[in-house]
């Protein structure tokens, strides 16, 4: 399925899932992906069917189970490791 | 636009706090003396600390200290405290200098704060300016420069 929407999520959903759709936007254009929403919210107002992929923090991975779509980063702040990530997801379509 | 979010008089520098409580308290200080938040959202941030860890320290040397919008918030404002000795949020955890409180009303209104803090914190030269920075006047100008 074609990726084109997707969701950041925080426990709050309003600081670290706000700069990581910042950096996933940032990422998407670097490598050249159009076409693809970005949006940010918190855990509890999520469900499956919101987005075609989901990025969270591996703190809250194993609140993520239900959700095989997902990017799972170590660091928050890294544009090589979002970057990275959302390239072999990309590639894979 | 920076200057609706954050005050030059909300830049701070401050030599060190005792543990990580103190850290919270001191970066909520300003925001509910000027009536930004309530006592009620610190203790929100306390009350999320316990259960879910300092989700807020985003890495090394940053702390982006709020809690929801749900309890104690009445305007979107920040403040920034920059500690010249660090503070740890976990034993394991990072180095913390620079103390970055968010007081959001909703889930945009304080976009061009948080474009700043991405701005800074992907550019090693940058946080190097702020942690080195000799004043809240010099700490507002990193924060306007980069939103």
């Amino acid at each position: 399925m074609a990726i084109r929407s997707i969701m950041c999520c925080c426990g709050q959903g309003l600081g670290s899932s706000m700069i990581v759709s910042m950096n996933v936007e940032k990422a998407l254009k670097n490598l050249g992906i159009t076409g693809v929403s970005v949006d940010h919210t918190s855990l509890n107002e999520i469900s499956p069917d919101l987005a075609d992929l989901f990025v969270v923090g591996f703190d809250l991975a194993p609140q993520m189970t239900a959700y095989p779509n997902k990017i799972v980063l170590n660091q928050l702040m890294d544009m090589n490791e979002i970057t990275t990530k959302l390239k072999e997801v990309f590639d894979k379509q | 636009m920076l200057s609706y979010l954050l005050k030059e008089e909300n830049c701070f520098i401050k030599e060190s706090v005792k543990d990580w409580k103190e850290a919270i308290h001191v970066a909520c200080e300003s925001m509910i003396e000027q009536g930004y938040c309530t006592q009620e959202y610190e203790k929100a941030i306390f009350d999320s600390t316990e259960q879910y860890g300092p989700y807020y320290v985003l890495c090394e040397n940053l702390a982006l200290i709020h809690a929801s919008n749900h309890s104690g918030v009445n305007e979107t404002q920040m403040a920034v405290t920059l500690l010249k000795n660090p503070i740890k949020f976990t034993q394991d955890g990072y180095d913390v200098r620079i103390l970055v409180t968010l007081v959001a009303k909703d889930k945009e209104s304080h976009m061009a704060g948080i474009v700043a803090v991405s701005n800074i914190f992907s550019d090693e030269k940058k946080i190097q300016t702020l942690l080195d920075a000799k004043d809240g006047k010099e700490i507002y100008r990193i924060f306007s420069e980069n939103s």
